[in-house]
């Protein structure tokens, strides 16, 4: 994985050091809060219900184990002991406090970690997805342009200030783990009919209040040409985004308002102003980046391990794992691990430094030391021989961590919602648990098959209720918590926005609506039919009757 | 500011500067953890007295987000928020946090009042419309 040079590690450190100052001067009260609030937050440092939140930021969502130690090690020292995997493969603390901020920062830096990017109206983490580099079908890791992109829009001088936030996507596969569809700009990395590897460019994706599935703006971008095309992209968002209402500020909304012809024509015009060869990273840096992903040395192992077939076949929960956990790897042997952050009752995305400890600890022993964070608010191992894959089991049960369900019903994506974010106008948490203890059973769960549920607190969508298979968005209305469901979403290629059923549930209703809605799934679909399918073929009507009609 | 109704009651909360922890403003203009502690207007006037102290300079410099809100005396005679979010917002996450205890050793306990700084003389002394 990426090491910082000096230039990144001076750069964060001197920001460490800058945050430490503006802090103090907070304290003695040379800064007002109007004047810190900006700089606290372009450090990640936010204020939420009960205390700060100071979200960490994970690049495309990988970690080394050195570096998720120091994660566990600033979640007991200056925290509460657990930390929040996010939708944006970010972590994020929940009470630390504003005197300790300052040396957190400190700690995360020595090893090569900060919080930049993770809030404010600048380009934010750049995401990827979590299979990267290991992925079946991957025509390239696309790994190495989100580190390019992530060191030039790191403190960009043109882009610091932008309308609103601005969040990029990447995969190298077709099989869309990334949810590129829902991002400002998306990047597939493809291949085209000469055999030439660049992007395709989908633009004006989002959630939130007004959500739109995006556009292809670009049907293939050479390689070479990403930043000088994404510099004219961020700079005819930048003249033309409104400033005037923040709700219609993101580049998702100009392009609904100006139309994607015009606004295509714009940003062409814009590309061909620019000085494209000095815009244009520099082939020797893109191969010492690249360099960094390289594949690991791989051992040339047979296909199946006939250890680990033989102990799933004497061990059901064993076995369970196997079906839903693990991922195909492109080298033969090996597997992708895929760990469950989501037990059943329990908060999604939650992780205790213990078990934050006991992540690294596996990834030394079986993954080369490295982890993935999933924008499911799961946790990958993408290096595990299938040889050593039991073992690993074992460890994963001793720490809490061998829920096996993911891709089902209970590996539920839930944003903090009101019991910790100030932004939020209902509790998503309980909802979560709820549902995920209604369903339980291993056997129901499989049965049901794979199935979306995610949940926001607030029309802000962190909870991406929108392309659930069923979302739900809790709102408030005379100070009660009630849930709004929608169905057919979907975050994948074939992405959609849910329609909403009708009206909203209050929170003793909203699982027993959603009971109802998979138990009319299980009625009428079709052999082999997931629930999307099911839906796509049906429609919302066996659906909406099911939750409306009188019973 | 917030319309305030009569047979209500409101108070002037904030986040803690230094630790975030939610606190009150109590009638010796100082901050309580506590929020039967805190100072209650129970008049338009008390109310929107409260409400200018929320921008007020000296407020902003031990505290963070300062904003008013209404409670009730519930069976118990103690005060409680009428929104479920300011409920959350002083007990904490309705959830079990994943720790036993979910609390640092170095936390005060839940009922410990802190007077994080003096703010404004407190009332009673004559003067109710205490220039900050």
């Amino acid at each position: 994985m990426y090491r910082y040079d000096q230039f990144d590690q001076k750069i964060v450190a001197e920001r460490s050091g800058q945050f430490r100052a503006q802090v103090a001067r907070r304290l003695s009260g040379a800064l007002t809060e109007d004047e810190f609030k900006p700089l606290r937050l372009m450090n990640g440092l936010y204020l939420q219900l009960h205390a700060y939140m100071l979200r960490v930021a994970i690049p495309y969502g990988t970690l080394s184990s050195r570096q998720m130690r120091k994660l566990a090690h600033i979640a007991d020292k200056y925290d509460r002991g657990f930390g929040h995997f996010t939708t944006r493969q970010n972590l994020q603390f929940n009470w630390p406090k504003l005197k300790d901020v300052p040396d957190i920062l400190d700690e995360l830096a020595e090893v090569e970690m900060h919080a930049i990017q993770t809030s404010g109206n600048c380009i934010r983490n750049v995401t990827a997805d979590h299979y990267a580099g290991v992925a079946t079908a991957e025509i390239e890791d696309p790994r190495p342009t989100a580190e390019l992109l992530r060191q030039w829009s790191t403190f960009h001088p043109e882009f610091t200030y932008l309308p609103r936030k601005f969040k990029i996507a990447v995969t190298g596969a077709d099989d869309d783990r990334a949810a590129i569809m829902v991002h400002d700009i998306g990047l597939k990395i493809i291949r085209n009919d000469r055999g030439e590897v660049g992007y395709r460019v989908i633009l004006g994706g989002g959630l939130g209040r007004t959500p739109f599935v995006g556009r292809i703006v670009r049907d293939f971008l050479p390689k070479a040409e990403l930043l000088p095309y994404i510099e004219a992209i961020m700079r005819v968002y930048n003249t033309h985004g409104r400033r005037d209402n923040k709700y219609k500020a993101r580049i998702k909304i100009l392009v609904h308002e100006t139309g994607l012809e015009d606004l295509r024509a714009e940003i062409e015009a814009e590309f061909a102003r620019n000085d494209i060869a000095a815009i244009a990273a520099d082939a020797d840096e893109v191969a010492r980046i690249e360099a960094y992903f390289a594949a690991p040395s791989y051992e040339t192992l047979p296909q199946l391990s006939k250890s680990f077939e033989i102990a799933k076949a004497n061990n059901e929960a064993l076995g369970r794992w196997a079906e839903t956990n693990l991922a195909d790897h492109k080298i033969p042997g090996y597997s992708i691990v895929n760990i469950s952050i989501k037990p059943v009752g329990g908060v999604p995305g939650d992780v205790t430094s213990a078990q934050m400890i006991a992540l690294a600890d596996l990834a030394e022993r079986y993954s080369l030391s490295e982890l993935r964070i999933t924008h499911r608010q799961n946790v990958v191992l993408p290096y595990v021989r299938k040889n050593d894959l039991e073992a690993l089991w074992q460890g994963l049960v001793g720490a809490g961590l061998a829920t096996d369900n993911i891709g089902l019903v209970t590996d539920i994506i839930a944003c903090p919602g009101m019991d910790y974010c100030a932004l939020a106008t209902a509790r998503s948490i309980p909802v979560a648990q709820k549902i995920s203890t209604t369903f339980a059973d291993p056997a129901l769960q499989r049965d049901i098959g794979p199935l979306d549920i995610k949940i926001s607190g607030c029309i802000n969508a962190c909870g991406h209720h929108h392309v659930g298979h069923i979302g739900i968005l809790g709102l408030e209305k005379r100070g009660e918590e009630y849930y709004q469901i929608t169905l057919g979403g979907d975050a994948t290629e074939t992405a959609a926005i849910g329609e909403i059923t009708g009206p909203g549930f209050s929170e003793d209703e909203v699982a027993d609506a959603v009971s109802r809605i998979i138990d009319t799934y299980l009625e009428t679909r079709n052999s082999g039919e997931s629930f999307i399918e099911a839906y796509r073929r049906m429609g919302p009507s066996p659906f909406k009757e099911a939750l409306y009609a009188p019973h | 500011m917030a319309k305030f109704r009569p047979g209500t009651l409101r108070v002037l909360t904030a986040n803690d500067l230094l630790t975030g922890d939610v606190v009150f403003l109590t009638d010796q203009g100082t901050w309580s953890r506590i929020l039967d502690e805190a100072r209650l207007a129970g008049t338009q006037e008390e109310a929107a007295k409260l409400d200018a102290l929320a921008a007020n300079a000296q407020v902003e410099a031990l505290t963070v987000a300062a904003y008013t809100i209404d409670v009730e005396r519930g069976a118990e005679g103690r005060l409680r928020p009428l929104r479920t979010r300011e409920l959350i917002r002083i007990s904490g996450p309705l959830t079990r946090l994943p720790l036993k205890t979910g609390r640092r050793k170095s936390d005060p306990e839940p009922e410990h009042t802190a007077a994080i700084g003096v703010l404004m003389p407190p009332r009673g002394n004559g003067d109710d419309h205490v220039s900050l």
